[in-house]
């Protein structure tokens, strides 16, 4: 491995896990949450949350350079409450997988694919992950700085290309607002700031003590989510306005839908979104992925091999084969909230306090 | 030697690998270009859909030869729902229907009349395959008599249909397409809107004037005529050129016409205690297109005086016809004052959203116009 840190990778990482299906569902939820043209006021509040948790976990991993959460739990906590610690973590990872993918194939049913069965689009993504998984994360990083340029690439065009159809009395009025509910909100838009927290998986890769760096690494990779995601904000409700938001299931992919250059090769540009976007969610998914079979494999004691593997890949394509239709996921993602809260919140905070507190009696 | 069997292998799997469960052969799809909504009421159906099918081998090569029948066909079947009348096309066309690349729709008076609209275009706003661009047209005549008038320049009567709205620069009776994104945020935003009309002038597609959708019931309200559609489009800032003609009738001079260079039109919504009132100001650069008064001399200044004001006034007074027409005769906010305002007034806004109809109708309205002449052109005869 390169001696010589390097954040950038770090960063990429860290921005491809954390873009993925919020890009595409996150106004809806928010414009039934908030509901009024500044809204995207909210998701710069959800940056700012994530931030400060990003902070705890960095506090916490600080304390055990070169280790994983998996590793240092137990540890700290005790053997049996610390490999349930990691099991909860596991299981975030596994259910947050099953959710992105469960949605991304509904998207692509809609859209792309509409007679081919769902759990072929959904393995035909958990095979290739397999396979990226079980070359290691050095091999998952280097993947993902290929494909990260093409992502944003694909993002810009998007940009570029609906920007003309912004109405701007959509986004007005900007400054008359309801705080409390823009505060509500970030009860929604804060989830799809998650991906932030690998970096407890990814201290065992790389260790992470300086407060500089890291906060330099968390800023810019929050940050750069952050600008993506109010630009995208403001495309949403310029172009199909608030009402709209609130009843349209995918309002990202019908924004693409209204960019019309006749006769041209952008005549159908949300196929060819769609096919860029795909890729963010197979990164999310690889990072979530890796990160659920280093935690089972830590928490039995075996080196990673190929029955873990398809035992977690076997995992996550039942889980998300398990709702039924369309409302039933959107209305499971309360559960993975749930979920999530544990995972990023209680688990990095229980663990601190321990370690903390057991330094001082020492 | 095992490695020309190893890829002989591999690319034996190419064979089986290589296939696509969803692809269509474009040969095969029924390319449809513009759908027709129609309300028949009869016995055994309520509503009819008209498809216009590419009909690709009547389509005039640049090769010339092979274009004897029309290149398009027009199906028109009946049934209680749209998506079953399109399923119903498969018994008589060997293709299925594809919409991606539909160009324009027109609905019926009839049906709108019959039936609401929110109710008619919910399917089409469902189904991934409309694209939220299509235009929405209404007419009074029949739907499928409409669709097929040989068009005079373009292929098909759908894109004809589609791009007459393209003239939007050229006069003030040719307001913007309505097309299916705007349908639904007029929808969902609960207000009230105009949806051009299309009608057929002497064997020809023609552009009339629009019809008022209400929002109370989604139903047809009322019509527009094109100049009527001229001062709405003052109000709702979509002049973009056009002629101001100056009758014989409403000045002592011969008639005049002025051409509009760029228009900008605002809206400021003024509370006062309680009392809304709404300040609409027109502010417009013009240049004289056509003069029958050969004795002006446009080389002393101050010619243009007695125009402006004339011009301001047929303006200002086309811009008022309209506004009663919405306050008085039909009670409906078509006018798109509410987003104004919602956004300049959002407190009030709040209070009053729910009985917005009956308040916008008692809304004194106050209309400015102010023209500046820039110009008479290259040559003035004297």
């Amino acid at each position: 491995m390169n001696e010589k840190q390097s954040s950038l990778p770090i960063i990429i990482f860290l921005i491809s896990t954390i873009i993925g299906v919020g890009i595409v569902t996150l106004p809806r939820q928010t414009a039934l949450i908030v509901g009024q043209p500044n809204m995207w006021v909210s998701v710069i509040f959800g940056a700012i949350i994530a931030f400060l948790n990003a902070l705890l976990i960095f506090m916490l991993i600080k304390r055990y350079p070169k280790q994983t959460l998996f590793d240092f739990a137990p540890e700290v906590i005790g053997k049996w409450i610390g490999k349930l610690f990691s099991l909860v973590f596991v299981a975030y990872a596994i259910s947050i997988s099953a959710f992105i993918i469960r949605t991304m194939s509904e998207i692509v049913n809609y859209y792309l694919l509409d007679r081919t069965p769902k759990v072929v689009v959904l393995a035909v993504l958990i095979l290739s992950c397999m396979y990226l998984v079980s070359c290691g994360l050095t091999n998952i990083v280097m993947f993902f700085q290929l494909y990260f340029p093409i992502i944003l690439a694909m993002f810009f065009l998007l940009t570029i290309l609906s920007i003309k159809s912004i109405e701007p009395t959509n986004l007005r009025p900007i400054f008359v607002n309801d705080g409390f509910a823009l505060l509500k909100g970030t009860n929604t838009t804060f989830f799809s700031f998650v991906g932030y927290e690998l970096i407890m998986v990814l201290s065992g890769y790389q260790s992470f003590t300086k407060w500089r760096s890291m906060t330099k690494i968390l800023g810019i990779s929050l940050g750069a989510v952050c600008i993506i995601y109010v630009l995208f904000f403001i495309l949403n409700i310029g172009i199909l306005s608030i009402g709209e938001l609130k009843v349209i299931t995918f309002p990202t992919i019908e924004m693409a839908k209204t960019i019309e250059y006749q006769g041209f090769f952008f005549e159908r540009f949300e196929l060819l979104f769609l096919f860029g976007w795909i890729i963010t969610i197979f990164t999310t998914l690889t990072a979530y992925y890796y990160s659920a079979l280093l935690g089972i494999c830590k928490t039995i004691n075996c080196k990673r091999n190929i029955f873990v593997n398809i035992f977690v890949g076997a995992l996550i394509l039942s889980l998300s084969l398990v709702p039924t239709g369309i409302t039933e996921l959107f209305s499971s993602s309360t559960y993975l909230n749930n979920l999530s809260y544990a995972a990023l919140i209680g688990v990095p905070f229980i663990l601190l306090v321990v370690s903390v507190t057991k330094e001082k009696f020492q | 030697m095992k490695r020309p069997i190893l890829l002989i292998l591999l690319s034996s799997l190419l064979l089986i690998l290589s296939a696509c469960w969803d692809s269509d052969e474009i040969e095969d799809l029924g390319i449809i270009m513009a759908i027709g909504l129609d309300y028949v009421d009869e016995q055994s159906a309520r509503y009819s859909m008209t498809n216009q099918y590419v009909v690709p081998n009547n389509i005039p090569s640049t090769q010339g030869g092979g274009n004897q029948g029309s290149p398009f066909q027009n199906l028109t079947l009946d049934g209680n729902n749209f998506f079953e009348i399109i399923r119903k096309n498969s018994l008589e066309s060997d293709r299925p229907p594809n919409y991606t690349h539909l160009k324009s729709m027109v609905v019926s008076e009839k049906l709108i009349e019959h039936e609401p609209i929110n109710k008619i275009i919910s399917f089409f706003l469902r189904d991934h395959e409309f694209r939220r661009t299509v235009p929405v047209f209404i007419t009074k005549e029949n739907v499928a008599t409409i669709l097929s008038v040989k068009p005079t320049k373009e292929m098909f009567p759908a894109v004809q249909i589609k791009e007459l709205t393209q003239n939007i620069d050229r006069s003030l009776n040719v307001q913007d397409n309505l097309n299916f994104g705007d349908l639904s945020k007029h929808l969902s935003d609960r207000s009230s809107f105009v949806i051009p009309e299309i009608s057929i002038n002497q064997d020809r597609i023609h552009l009339a004037g629009a019809g008022i959708i209400s929002n109370k019931d989604n139903k047809i309200a009322g019509w527009l005529t094109p100049e009527e559609v001229g001062g709405l489009k003052w109000i709702k800032d979509t002049v973009r050129g056009g002629l101001v003609t100056i009758d014989p009738e409403q000045s002592s001079e011969d008639q005049i016409v002025l051409e509009i260079n760029k228009s900008q039109t605002k809206i400021e919504p003024v509370l006062k205690g309680d009392q809304l009132s709404i300040i609409l100001s027109v502010n417009a650069s013009l240049r004289l297109g056509e003069d029958w008064n050969i004795e002006r001399n446009v080389f002393k200044p101050g010619w243009d005086k007695e125009l402006k004001k004339n011009g301001e006034e047929i303006v200002k007074e086309s811009i008022e016809n309209v506004v009663s027409l919405a306050q008085e005769e039909f009670g409906l906010d078509f006018l798109e004052f509410s987003t104004w305002v919602r956004i300049k007034q959002p407190e009030y806004w709040k209070k009053h959203e729910k009985e917005w109809n009956s308040e916008f109708s008692k809304v004194p309205v106050i209309v400015n116009v102010d023209f500046t002449l820039t110009g008479y052109g290259t040559q003035d005869i004297n």
